[in-house]
């Protein structure tokens, strides 16, 4: 471990490395589960070089109450090259596909970090991959490989927000060898007509991003990973001064039983206000639900798909202040069960480096659903990060 | 005869000496361009009406066109937002295109352009005024006037944004007549009143073009001002479309 700091000190003398670095002390407390004290942070190393790049990024989380919790990750180590219109890119990486704000359906190639915050779609883990990319003017066609399925580790029960009736395996099954690599095809155009427009299909075989939940012994247990082929849609339209989006995904499931084909559709609209009394506000509405392609339908897969009939309504708004301040407020509503989920978050930046966080998150719940089996029905944290 | 001579004397004359105000802003717009490309590390100092300042630094990258230019900004200070960057593909007449890119999501996220009026960075200055200042961007009402202001002379001119989303109804710029450098402006809010007064401080010659250095904003109406430098700048740079093209950002 010595000399992996020595090295990471070293290199920042390095023409081309730049540092990114972030240290965090937060304040957990929740309705049931113990007060929480956590230390978080993460670090960036980047080096760039002619028409190369390399990014090293590490994460980590210390909770004092739950050992669980605890983890040191290891998110991003690629290289990407650039050479005239192709661009390669070979490592362990975190691609974003997506163009929802509360949920996206189609960011299917990473596996979520479930630690950090299970409410936190964003919070996910690099995977081992290789891409590459041909741009033809604004248009761009990309091949990908990723080569391994990684573990998602949930905590154990006495973890706040633990979703399990029974204790959790995190070593992952799979329908084949977990080094079976996925595939994927996309092509990525935009239209530049009286109506905006930037699209994408993604076309995947491999393991699905969605998991079946399987007993690996009597008490406890385990993600199953299936195989399926899938066809992904992504879009944006400017109409006017709103951005209208949609994701939406069909799924063929193959030779799992356990699981019929589905469907995902997720629209969305976001409209900016600004310059209301020195403020910038942005709202967002979406919508977002799924079907089975089969009568026969796996309900303990449901699990890992809570946004099924659900409405986000959100607005954020900039205080345009020299502390940089946004105020976040967020619904996510399930129309089927009645079920609401409530989360605001203040933000604001203190002498330059040091970054003020609070967060209020509460569940209105119904019983009999994934929600209304967790023991928390409210968070508040409060965060201070320094930025160096 | 002698008459007719004389009268078209005072005419021209007249004219000579009161341009047009969109003559007089083109001559000024002119004078800073010429650059083809060009890469520049800006500081940002956010100063409150209480006095509490924060920083921001930035790298500009830009490139000159013909129906508008292209710029790329790379936040690299405070910390926490280092490598967003902001793509902007000014188009006159039409709307801009913009996109975000989120370093901490790794996603590029499409902007509206027509918020043209919100805050860049929680500075005074707004999307607009941080976006290229092309004279064919406005309408002009009448003539230059040459007005003395503390001892000083200036051309004075009043422009229109032609855009319907901008934040102002009208610009009073004042420019000097020897160099046709704005010196000093006042913006108006779209309800006619005065929101913003922009100072040019200072200017540097650069391969024989005029380069802006160092532009304060002060909102009157809520006290906070914002000091905007050029720390470096490189000129003919040697960019091309394709350094401001999508794939730049990730």
């Amino acid at each position: 471990m010595k000399w992996v700091w020595i090295l990471w000190m070293g290199v920042g003398f390095l023409h081309g490395v730049e540092f990114k670095n972030e240290i965090g002390l937060s304040s957990v407390s929740y309705d049931h589960s113990r007060h929480d004290i956590q230390c978080m942070g993460n670090s960036e190393l980047t080096y760039t070089r002619d028409h190369m790049e390399g990014k090293v990024h590490l994460s980590y989380l210390y909770s004092r109450e739950y050992s669980k919790q605890r983890y040191l990750y290891l998110d991003e180590f690629y290289m990407k090259k650039d050479m005239g219109d192709y661009r390669i890119e070979a490592g362990k990486r975190i691609l974003y596909w997506g163009e929802l704000e509360g949920y996206n359906i189609t960011d299917i190639f990473n596996t979520k970090n479930y630690l950090k915050d299970p409410f936190d779609t964003s919070a996910k883990l690099g995977s081992w991959s290789l891409s590459l990319y041909r741009y033809i003017e604004n248009n761009v066609i990309e091949a990908g490989i990723k080569f391994y399925e990684d573990d998602q580790n949930l905590g154990e029960s006495q973890t706040p927000y633990y979703p399990l009736p029974l204790p959790y395996d995190s070593a992952l099954h799979t329908q084949k060898n977990r080094y079976t690599p996925s595939f994927y095809l996309s092509y990525g155009w935009s239209s530049d007509t009286e109506i905006e427009s930037e699209n994408r299909i993604i076309l995947w075989h491999g393991y699905d991003a969605k998991r079946d939940i399987v007993s690996v012994s009597p008490r406890r247990l385990s993600q199953y990973a299936y195989q399926v082929n899938k066809a992904l849609f992504l879009s944006h339209v400017l109409y006017g001064d709103t951005i209208l989006k949609v994701e939406g995904s069909y799924t063929d499931v193959i030779d799992y039983p356990s699981m019929s084909d589905y469907w995902q559709v997720g629209i969305g609209a976001e409209q900016g206000i600004s310059d209301l009394r020195g403020m910038d506000l942005t709202f967002y509405a979406e919508y977002y639900t799924y079907g089975y392609g089969k009568k026969h339908r796996h309900e303990e897969v449901d699990i890992s798909e809570i946004y099924n009939n659900d409405l986000f309504l959100a607005c954020k708004m900039d205080l345009n202040d020299v502390g940089g301040s946004t105020l976040k407020a967020g619904m996510l509503y399930d129309l089927k069960h009645g079920e609401k989920i409530f989360k605001a978050q203040v933000h604001t930046r203190i002498m330059d480096r040091f970054i003020l966080e609070m967060e209020v998150l509460r569940f209105l719940r119904v019983q009999g659903t994934l929600l209304g089996r967790m023991d928390d029905s409210s968070r508040i944290s409060v965060d201070i990060h320094y930025t160096f | 005869m002698k008459n007719t001579m004389v009268l078209a004397f005072v005419f021209t004359a007249a004219h000579l000496y009161a341009q047009s105000a969109q003559k007089v802003a083109e001559i000024s717009y002119k004078r800073l361009s010429g650059y083809g490309s060009s890469i520049a590390e800006t500081t940002m100092v956010l100063k409150n009406a209480q006095g509490a300042t924060n920083r921001r630094k930035m790298r500009i990258a830009k490139l000159e066109g013909d129906e508008g230019d292209k710029s790329l900004i790379t936040f690299l200070f405070p910390n926490d937002i280092k490598g967003t960057k902001l793509l902007s593909d000014e188009r006159i007449g039409k709307d801009d295109k913009q996109w975000l890119y989120l370093p901490a999501l790794n996603r590029i996220k499409r902007i509206s352009s027509r918020n043209k009026s919100g805050s860049f960075m929680g500075s005074e200055f707004s999307y607009e005024d941080i976006a290229s200042q092309h004279y064919r961007n406005y309408r002009y009402q009448g003539d230059a006037r040459k007005i003395t202001r503390n001892g000083k002379t200036y051309f004075k001119i009043i422009r229109i944004p032609k855009d319907i989303h901008s934040g102002y109804s009208r610009q009073v710029v004042y420019i000097d007549p020897k160099t046709y450098l704005a010196q000093s402006g006042e913006y108006y809010d779209r309800h006619g009143r005065l929101l913003k007064k922009v100072s040019f401080l200072k200017y540097r010659k650069m391969d024989g073009i005029d380069r802006i250095v160092k532009i304060e904003m002060y909102n009157v109406q809520n006290g906070k001002r914002t000091l905007l430098t050029w720390d470096k700048e490189k000129i003919h740079a040697g960019l091309k479309a394709s350094d401001f093209s999508k794939r730049v950002l990730r």
